[in-house]
């Protein structure tokens, strides 16, 4: 999977029609919450069998950290 | 082993978080809850056991003088001291010459109860045994923390388990990691906080709920992360155990935290959907009661044959989690 795509999927988790970009900011997506939070989490566990920790999540501050979080398991 | 199960009259249904911005559908495709039961003001857990038990005793042909031991799972007891099964005891009539103990633990509640009935039916300490739970967690919760609320129904379950019973129960493997405990707790709810209860402060998290100390709080992106960790190695583990595959068990049933995680481990643990057991969209989260719902509602619909093997599984409040295997 590239980094393109898990961001297209970042995007499916949020359930949000406007597409996201590297640089999108975490706290301006309104979609996010501690349910969406779960979605993420199972994202992760999905697709890379990664149990990311609400620690983890709380650092997110823009999509790009979402990305490079995982980005050894992730094509360029 | 006979089941009967009783739920509070007062009915939450989702609308009522539509002013805090959560509709419906959202939250039902989010946890797979609609609605929960609600205890009144003056109604507690020991009244959700009572009706219970007494439901376990008209349903079922049981003689309530031959129960001699009552096990009583419960996180949200009317009563620190004395024993609540003591008090159990009294308002059902059982004899007095019958053994009787609390237990403390919340998700994994029922099937703790198990194991501890199963060394006690089968090492001959008791033969009629009373397996209640009862939680109340509602009355934990702020009004204003949708993040709980949303979750978690009040209930009670009371099941009869004999010798006989005792003996399909199978293998069981346990794990405890009290780290985890600040994630889901009261904090003030035992002595040790006890000079914090007077001035608990409302506090207002980064999703808009409130809560005191001397509410439940829950960090629910935490408890899932720990759940995924834990539940497949615990299952794997239990079924390794046991001597059996994926393909041997006829049911999956496990605590009935949130429609969406259970969707997520069954797929993870690739269970087939037939055999993977969800029902919680008309009761929430129980805590304790959770489990023996789902059983008593499936051996009412017939879904559970006689033979067929089960794998239970609790996992949440502790941490502490918990997997079993018997036959029915």
């Amino acid at each position: 999977m590239t980094r393109k795509e898990f961001i297209k999927q970042i995007q499916e988790a949020l359930q949000r029609e406007e597409a996201l970009t590297e640089e999108t900011k975490i706290q301006e997506l309104r979609e996010w919450d501690s349910l969406t939070a779960i979605s993420i989490i199972a994202l992760y566990d999905s697709l890379f069998s990664f149990q990311i920790s609400h620690k983890d999540i709380d650092k997110f501050t823009v999509i790009k950290d979402m990305v490079d979080i995982v980005k050894d398991r992730l094509e360029n | 082993m006979k089941i009967a199960y009783h739920l509070p009259d007062n009915v939450l249904d989702n609308s009522e978080f539509a002013q805090h911005g959560w509709s419906n559908e959202k939250i039902f495709e989010k946890t797979g809850i609609r609605q929960r039961r609600i205890c009144g003001d003056a109604e507690y857990a020991l009244d959700l056991a009572v009706n219970a038990c007494e439901k376990l005793f008209n349903q079922f042909p049981v003689d309530r003088k031959k129960v001699d031991y009552i096990l009583y799972c419960t996180q949200s007891p009317d009563f620190i001291v004395p024993s609540n099964s003591c008090i159990l005891q009294h308002r059902l009539g059982l004899e007095n010459d019958i053994g009787s103990l609390d237990l403390n633990q919340g998700c994994t509640g029922f099937i703790y109860g198990l194991s501890v009935a199963k060394g006690l039916l089968s090492s001959g300490q008791a033969n009629k045994l009373l397996l209640v739970t009862a939680d109340t967690w509602s009355k934990y919760v702020h009004e204003k923390d949708k993040s709980t609320r949303s979750i978690f129904g009040d209930g009670a379950a009371a099941t009869l388990l004999t010798r006989e019973d005792s003996a399909k129960i199978s293998y069981f493997v346990f794990g405890t990691d009290g780290s985890g405990a600040d994630n889901l707790c009261v904090k003030t709810s035992g002595l040790r906080h006890r000079e914090m209860r007077a001035d608990a402060k409302e506090i207002i998290d980064n999703s808009g709920n409130m809560r005191t100390d001397n509410n439940l709080y829950m960090n629910g992106p935490e408890i899932f992360t720990f759940t995924l960790k834990a539940v497949p190695k615990a299952i794997n583990d239990l079924l390794q155990k046991s001597g059996l595959i994926m393909e041997d068990i006829d049911h999956f049933i496990f605590h009935q935290a949130n429609g969406f995680m259970l969707e997520h481990l069954r797929k993870k643990l690739n269970i087939p959907r037939q055999k993977f057991h969800i029902y919680l969209e008309n009761v929430g989260n129980t805590v304790s009661s959770t489990i023996p719902i789902v059983l008593s509602t499936l051996q009412k619909d017939e879904t559970l044959q006689s033979g067929q093997r089960l794998l239970l599984a609790g996992f949440g409040v502790g941490y502490s989690w918990i997997a079993a295997t018997l036959t029915i």
